[in-house]
């Protein structure tokens, strides 16, 4: 592995996510307010680490394959650690530990906020949680259909499996072409919420923020009770549509919007993730419809809509305490942390359609009972997988339980409660920000040790990164020379 | 006429032999010098040994002159190469064997040199599909562009027409049954008279429009059943192709392979087929999944006795029907005697194909019926017939031939002792082995 340039790209990153610090120093100093100094003093270390770097390394040889894992996860820690800059310096949020939790939260779209009081905080902070979100997304759609798939991980290798196989020198425009058309929907999509939620009645500040959080699947508000402290159900439904459809591979939206509409019905994973939300949704409403929870149905539809489309997007916004729910609630919310958006969309977890190839692969396994000579294939949109995208598959899910069980050991026996240790595993591994127990949508991570942030935080990133990405990094052999 | 056929292997073989027959012409080039030996006595032709896609060797068997060109190797590639060296020295028609499906799809590739690419696989498959959902056929075979359909079926035991003479059917069934042109009984094709008895067994052909003929085979058999599950032995190109027709028709199908690595094929190419790895004729994989509830059962493998073992032994296990893949000519009078109930032979129904071309005075087109060597001519009538604006029933026919299916102006008729030819009518014949030479004759007229 060349060290080299792997720190020339991280340098690059530096570069633009400095630039980037500037946007919240112009919305604070648009506020009057004073912390604009401390972005801009983020902005100049973010330069000068990065153009120092890069002056020593202007002729460092360019990315592998092998590279591309280094700079991939090192990429969203080293953003990570330079966004949570500004939180620490200005004061807004005094540990150092609790600025980086705050920040990678925000870049890996996970939402979970060690915040008590976030009504609080400067516009700058705000809007900067708001745009780690946004950024954060804007990486992943660039990470999740055209990065990722090259280094033979992740989701979207599925769907691109007929392109043949790459040459290094032709991908950068491929991959430009891509991200910019992919990115051009995110934008589109992002602008038409925020056009909604004006008309709905809420202020522009906030609809900026709250439109970052959602087409990123993020889940940061600017208010305490989250969506929550709206009580609009107007807001609350434009915010469930937006979610359910970053939620969604954005190549389907991107073929949508250039005329193939039906595309949606066509995609075996969309009508999966359709059909799991709505049967989620029933039944969690059944069980509080059963108990008279809610005054009406259409508030226990509204109410249960909001929530399993958020944990199940991976968003994280609230609009109620769920842990008053049933226990039945609990248990399918658990089951949807797991599973996560869809393959390419801004939403973590195991992915909705490696969840269908797992079942479809439980289902050939029973078929072979009854046919023990037959030879099977799991199809997929209409394609077969080749057996080596099955076993990738069988792999992925592998890791993720024994990522999710080590998890759980290690905070439990720091000595936290079990719910609590499972809730938050599940929640910051799936990228979604309320967990269950003490970190559940009411509460918020402050309690926690240090250790276990940073914990957490390390789940963040391997939830993020499709896990093959971080984990291969502790194979010796990603770091010997080739 | 002037005929070349580059490659002498069991297509090449069967198509000189046709072919020689008729007085024709006949240059064999085969570049194995000793397997031109092995056959050059049962054939009446010109022998050349060398490379087929060679100008020289082209240029010195003649191009300029000659009137069809077919290369019938085994290689897709030799065959198209030839007859584009063909092309350029100047033979007429360019007849090519192409068993690849990716050259075939692509006319457009192929047309430069190549008249007709023909793919012996995609015929079987065609003529398979057919007589699988013809439940009682067991031949099938189309002339005047699907027009006139003639239709080979089975009488079975207890059924309408068993134990009748042709001219009591023709009394209680009339119009609704097609023409009984010909039976085969055991190794005899008859020419039927007004007094024949259908019995149980024998092999009918009926003649007329596709209409009429399809809803015949009601009378020939017991009962009704439709297709709904096939079992295919051989998961190679044909045996997927086929797979795949009949899935698209909704039929339930099973395919087994002996070999893992075509069953994964199998398998990533066809989703709603259940593939099975093991071998043919493997009777307790055969019996557990279910042969005897089998509409139909197929064997296309490349083992000619593989494919006669399954079917008898599905046939055994109860299977409806059996369709076997045999290109040994040798083999195909034995399968009735077995209880096959057809065969599909690629190779031979290619040299069939590929004669067609071959120009001879008032035949339009003809096939080859059920390997007795009889032959189903579709002719022209030509001028100066002596015969022309009688009565049929006035008219000396040839004796080993039966008339049926006439086509006026593009419409069917049956023929009748009243019908009258004139010239330029068609007419389809059935001929006997030593008919065939007297049929052509009498439709020839002053033409030939």
């Amino acid at each position: 592995m060349s060290i080299r340039s792997v720190i020339k790209v991280l340098s690059f990153l530096l570069l633009v996510t400095a630039g980037c610090l500037l946007l919240p120093a112009g919305v604070s100093a648009l506020y009057r307010e004073s912390d604009w100094l401390y972005f801009l003093a983020a902005a100049g270390l973010g330069v000068l680490i990065g153009g120092v770097s890069l002056l020593f390394l202007r002729d460092a040889p360019d990315l592998k394959v092998r590279e591309g894992f280094a700079v991939v996860a090192f990429g969203w820690l080293v953003v990570g650690l330079l966004g949570a800059v500004p939180y620490w310096l200005s004061g807004q949020i005094p540990s150092f530990t609790d600025a980086a939790f705050e920040s990678i939260s925000g870049f890996t779209t996970t939402g979970a906020s060690i915040l008590d009081d976030i009504e609080g905080r400067s516009h700058g902070a705000l809007f900067w949680r708001a745009l780690t979100h946004w950024l954060g997304g804007m990486g992943i759609v660039l990470l999740a259909l055209a990065i990722l798939p090259l280094l033979g991980v992740g989701g979207m290798q599925l769907y691109r499996a007929e392109v043949p196989g790459p040459v290094a020198e032709r991908l950068t425009p491929r991959i430009r072409e891509t991200a910019k058309l992919l990115w051009g929907v995110y934008v589109l999509l992002t602008g038409l919420e925020v056009l909604a939620l004006v008309v709905a009645g809420m202020g522009f500040f906030d609809a900026v923020c709250h439109s970052f959080a959602t087409m990123a699947t993020g889940g940061f508000s600017n208010h305490n009770a989250s969506v929550g402290g709206y009580a609009s159900p107007a807001i609350e439904w434009i915010i469930i549509l937006f979610m359910f459809l970053a939620g969604t591979n954005f190549t389907l939206h991107f073929l949508a919007l250039t005329g193939r509409w039906w595309i949606y019905w066509r995609d075996e994973e969309f009508k999966f993730y359709g059909t799991i939300i709505i049967c989620s949704t029933l039944l969690i409403a059944g069980s509080l419809f059963w108990i008279q929870f809610y005054t009406g149905i259409g508030d226990t539809l509204r109410q249960t809509l909001f929530q399993v489309v958020s944990i199940t997007t991976t968003t994280g916004f609230g609009t109620a305490d769920y842990l008053q729910w049933p226990p039945v609630s609990h248990a399918v919310l658990l089951i949807l942390m797991a599973v996560g958006g869809c393959a390419g969309s801004t939403g973590g977890g195991i992915k909705v359609m490696r969840v269908l190839i797992l079942l479809k692969h439980a289902k050939l396994e029973l078929k072979k009972m009854l046919h023990p000579r037959g030879i099977f294939t799991v199809w997929f949109n209409n394609r077969a997988l080749t057996p080596g995208l099955q076993t990738n598959v069988l792999g992925f899910f592998l890791l993720f339980m024994m990522v999710y069980v080590a998890g759980v050991l290690i905070l439990t026996l720091g000595g936290r409660d079990l719910v609590t240790s499972i809730g938050a595993t599940a929640a910051t591994l799936g990228n979604i920000g309320p967990g269950l127990g003490l970190v559940g949508p009411t509460s918020n991570y402050a309690v926690l040790l240090d250790w276990e942030k940073w914990l957490l935080v390390l789940f963040m990133l391997i939830g993020r990164l499709e896990l093959f990405t971080v984990l291969v990094l502790f194979l010796p052999g990603a770091w010997r020379r080739s | 006429m002037k005929i070349v056929i580059v490659g002498a292997g069991a297509v090449g073989f069967e198509l000189a032999r046709t072919i020689s027959r008729r007085e024709h012409d006949v240059v064999l080039i085969e570049k194995d010098g000793a397997l031109l030996d092995t056959i050059q006595e049962g054939l009446d032709c010109r022998f050349v040994v060398g490379n087929g896609v060679s100008p020289a060797v082209l240029r010195e068997v003649g191009m300029r002159d000659t009137d069809l060109f077919a290369s019938v190797t085994n290689l897709d590639e030799i065959n198209i190469i030839a007859c584009q060296t063909a092309h350029a020295l100047g033979a007429k028609v360019k007849v090519a064997r192409v068993r690849q499906e990716h050259y075939y799809q692509d006319h457009r590739l192929l047309l430069d040199g190549v008249d007709l690419a023909i793919n012996p696989d995609h015929e079987a498959v065609h003529a398979i599909r057919e007589i699988l959902f013809q439940t009682g056929a067991t031949e099938v075979h189309e002339f005047a562009g699907g027009k006139v359909r003639i239709i080979g079926a089975k009488v079975e035991p207890d059924s309408k027409v068993e134990g009748k003479t042709l001219a009591e059917i023709n009394r209680t069934l009339g119009q609704r049954i097609a023409l009984v042109t010909t039976i085969v009984r055991g190794d005899q094709t008859l020419i039927p008279r007004g007094d024949t008895v259908i019995e149980a067994d024998d092999e009918v052909f009926l003649a007329g429009t596709r209409r009429t003929v399809d809803r015949s085979l009601i009378y020939f058999r017991a009962r009704g059943r439709r297709l709904s599950r096939v079992m295919i032995v051989g998961a190679n190109a044909m045996g997927r192709e086929l797979a795949r027709d009949l899935v698209s028709a909704g039929v339930k199908v099973k395919i087994i392979d002996r070999s893992e690595e075509k069953c994964r094929r199998a398998a990533e190419q066809l989703r709603h087929a259940l593939v099975l790895h093991g071998e043919g004729t493997d009777s307790d994989l055969l019996e557990t999944e279910g042969v005897a509830d089998m509409d139909g059962f197929v064997s296309v493998s490349s083992d000619e006795e593989t494919n006669i073992m399954a079917c008898l032994l599905a046939r055994h296990h109860g299977a409806a029907k059996t369709v076997c893949l045999v290109d040994r000519t040798d083999y195909v009078p034995l399968l009735p005697l077995l209880g096959v109930d057809s065969a599909v032979s690629p190779r031979l129904s290619t040299s069939t194909w590929i004669s067609r071309f071959v120009k001879r005075g008032a035949v339009i087109s003809a096939e080859t019926l059920g390997y007795s060597g009889s032959e189903i001519l579709q002719l022209r009538v030509g001028e100066g017939c002596p015969w022309l604006g009688k009565p049929l029933s006035e008219v000396e026919f040839p004796r080993d031939a039966v008339m049926g299916a006439v086509l006026k102006r593009g419409r069917v008729e049956t023929p009748t002792g009243e019908t009258i030819l004139q010239a330029g009518d068609e007419v389809v014949v059935f001929a006997l082995p030593n008919g065939v030479a007297t049929v052509e004759d009498f439709f020839a007229g002053s033409e030939s």
